[in-house]
């Protein structure tokens, strides 16, 4: 028995992640660091060693015979979909084949996909990235880690804890450091991260920019920043801190102490749900990052363990922004589908999606398991982990991370380079590059006229909060969450993060009647769910809370192509109402 | 003896302890549960390795032993999965789900003992909250539940 490293990528903060094995199998996970607390693996990183054994993974490709899908070999598979791709083209053009994938795979995937883009012809290529995630990586460079441990003052908005329990280590040792460290956590939703912050900011859900900007103004009249925040002279405090519903005190305590701690940093974490405009988010911790002066950074977590290799292949391959695709595909462009990982009905769960998806001449997959995609699908081909390859990725902060398969392929499964190869050569001759159709925004171009109007545009958002209403929040557990969500698959991280499960106030529930275990009907602009309640203090009257994973929950946000980083409902538009008994 | 010992100023209810547990002892639930003090504080319950343990006491198979190196251990081929330890443990930190005719017991991962590697939920641990150190050591380093209380609300307590 021998122990092999290799890299989580169901976040990105690159965690060394190690198995015991014995010849070709793996047996389960190792701990290789020399003492505890530096593994640095949480319990989702654990569940990725399980991936590689599970017993419903997608063994060997499969073609639907007769409306069933049974068993095929490898090429009978391959030229089954060659051929129907070749039909396709044929009939309606390259340009009506989409072909989406996630960012839970290695850079050599993500360069696979985009050959078999080249390869089909088509330019209808889009990553199932979170709605906020290329927002944040459009941001700018976020710091590292180190920038965290030496921090004398960190701002945390989000549950961080939740998302990257890694980071855990880190942010205590800054708190604990030095007598008057400080750590500040905004969040609508008293989570756990919040257990350990030395002042705890319960702002209104969707109002982290406006905590930002309230932040800014408060630095700029402390002198920070001469001038590089002219613009927030127009933008009314009061109004800001109202929509916030944060008192200007806790405010200029938390300015006070980031100005003045030798080193600070500002993360940005991606369980922030329900947040209008994380790009604007990004772009004010950045510009509070400036202001305050040397010793400061930003730090900004995407959701998926390979978001900037896949922003990264997404601007070199003119790929296009997933709502784009899912709008066109909605509006009935596609003939084709080829998803490469992830369950599209999940990440971006909704009626019109699905029906859209039914009405396609032709679907194949390249998946682990039989997802509800899978389940559409003509072709079914048994897809690998990132374990069982080697591979690179880049993480969160920019540095690129690399690794040694753990083991082979199990079963009948096939790397995807691999296939892709085999594909290409079975479609023949590659066809004309269609590149660079579309417009990726790899780097935010706010400028300060921008920034304001978008506050503003924030502000008479939260503003207009109906009385009537609730709003949502929903919390993330990165990796299990996010577009590829694959450990949805696995029993034990299921009963982890459970899911059908709504948050309210002990206020809400006392007015409606509502008791625990109650079952509740969510109402939004865009969908509709049942849920069981909880009961919490961990939410403000008037807020409901939900988990970002569950697609239920999923398909009460909106999401839209405004810059790809919508992902919310607008205050107090959840209506909530008892489940009628039958 | 050496036992877990539990940091509440490090731990952020996390589970990776739990989950580390499920993958080192496969057939079984995690011996690791975990216990929400409201919605303040949610902790890991970790098999305490009682002097006299009253799960050994309970136990009619004679399926519990005391090793050598003081661990509580449940011996598999001899436990019929009655759950009379659960109802004994005086902290509630056996589960009383029984699979495949075992109970979950925490044997401080006799296994990895044996390879000279300290218990699994602790080199998982992301925050370091989980200790394995002698009770001497512990007592000198002030690192256990509630030893730094200043007898407050967990919640205020950890400010």
């Amino acid at each position: 028995m021998d122990t092999r490293e290799s890299v989580c990528l169901l976040c990105p903060m690159g965690c060394r992640v190690a198995v015991r094995a014995m010849g070709e199998a793996v047996v389960g996970p190792e701990f290789v660091s020399a003492r505890p607390g530096d593994a640095r693996v949480c319990a989702r990183g654990l569940f990725t060693t399980e991936l590689l054994n599970h017993n419903q993974r997608v063994a060997v490709p499969l073609l639907r015979r007769d409306g069933v899908l049974r068993d095929a070999a490898w090429d009978a598979a391959i030229a089954e979909l060659a051929a129907r791709v070749k039909g396709v083209i044929r009939s309606s053009g390259a340009g009506s084949v989409a072909i989406v994938t996630d960012a839970v795979r290695s850079d050599s995937d993500l360069a696979a996909v985009d050959r078999l883009a080249r390869c089909i012809g088509t330019d209808a290529v889009a990553c199932m990235l979170e709605p906020q995630d290329a927002a944040l990586a459009a941001a700018g460079e976020s710091a590292g880690v180190a920038a965290i441990e030496e921090a004398g003052c960190v701002i945390v908005f989000g549950d961080v804890f939740f998302s990257q329990p890694v980071l855990a280590r880190q942010i205590i040792d800054a708190k604990y450091t030095a007598r008057g460290n400080s750590l500040f956590v905004v969040d609508p939703r008293r989570s756990n991260t919040a257990w350990f912050a030395s002042e705890y900011v319960q702002n209104h859900p969707g109002t982290e920019a406006l905590v930002l900007a309230a932040l800014l103004k408060a630095l700029a009249a402390a002198g920070k920043g001469a001038g590089q925040a002219a613009w927030l002279e127009g933008v009314d405090e009061k109004a800001l801190l109202d929509s916030a519903g944060v008192s200007k005190a806790v405010v200029g305590r938390m300015a006070r102490s980031f100005a003045d701690a030798a080193k600070a940093a500002i993360i940005v974490a991606p369980s922030v749900r329900g947040v209008s405009d994380v790009e604007l988010v990004a772009c004010l911790a950045r510009l509070a990052v400036e202001m305050a002066g040397a010793g400061k950074a930003y730090v900004g977590l995407p959701s998926e363990g390979n978001v900037k290799g896949a922003v990264r292949a997404a601007a070199d391959g003119g790929w296009m922004p997933i709502a784009s695709l899912i709008s066109q595909l909605n509006e009935g462009r596609f003939k084709a589908l080829i998803s490469v990982g992830a369950d599209l009905f999940s990440a971006f769960p909704s009626a019109s999606l699905e029906k859209a998806v039914e009405g396609l001449d032709f679907v194949a997959s390249y998946s682990l398991f039989r997802d509800r995609v899978a389940d559409r699908a003509e072709v079914v081909l048994a897809g690998a982990t990132w374990l069982e390859a080697d591979g690179s990725a880049v993480l969160f902060d920019g540095s690129p991370v690399s690794w040694k398969a753990v083991g082979r392929p199990s079963w009948g499964a096939r790397t995807l380079p691999d296939v892709v190869a085999a594909l290409e050569r079975a479609l023949g001759a590659p066809a004309a590059a269609a590149k660079s159709a579309h417009k990726n925004k790899a780097q935010s171009e706010l400028t300060a006229a921008a920034l304001q109007q978008r506050l503003e545009a924030a502000v008479r958002l939260t503003g207009s909060k109906s009385a009537a209403g609730k709003s949502l929040v929903a919390v993330a557990a990165t990796g299990h969450t996010a577009a590829g969500g694959i450990t949805r698959h696995i029993d034990w991280a299921r009963e982890m993060f459970p899911t059908g499960i709504a948050e309210i106030s002990a206020q809400d529930a006392a007015e409606a009647g509502i008791r625990d275990g109650d079952g509740v009907v969510l109402t939004s602009e865009t969908s509709s769910g049942r849920f069981s309640v909880k009961v919490t203090e961990r939410l403000q009257q008037g807020v409901v809370g939900v988990a970002a994973f569950d697609p239920a929950a999923r398909a009460l946000f909106s999401w839209e192509d405004a810059g790809g980083n919508v992902f919310s409902t607008a205050p107090g538009s959840v209506r909530l109402a008892r489940e009628s008994k039958q | 003896m050496k036992r877990v010992f539990v940091n509440i100023d490090r731990c952020i209810a996390c589970r990776t302890c739990s989950a580390a547990c499920h993958y080192s002892h496969a057939e079984q639930r995690p011996t690791i549960g975990y216990g929400e003090l409201r919605e303040d504080a949610r902790l890991p319950f970790i098999c305490r390795h009682c002097e006299e343990p009253t799960c050994l006491a309970a136990c009619p198979q004679n399926a519990i032993k005391k090793l050598d190196s003081g661990a509580v251990k449940r011996m598999n081929m001899l436990c019929t999965g009655c759950g009379s330890c659960a109802v004994a443990c005086p902290f509630g930190v056996i589960e009383p789900q029984v699979r495949s005719y075992i109970i979950s017991k925490c044997d401080l991962c006799a296994a990895r003992a044996e390879e000279g590697k300290q218990p699994a939920c602790v080199m998982a641990c992301p925050t370091g909250a989980l200790t394995f150190e002698e009770d001497d050591e512990i007592a000198v380093k002030s690192v256990m539940i509630g030893s730094s209380m200043t007898g407050r609300h967990p919640f205020f307590r950890r400010v």
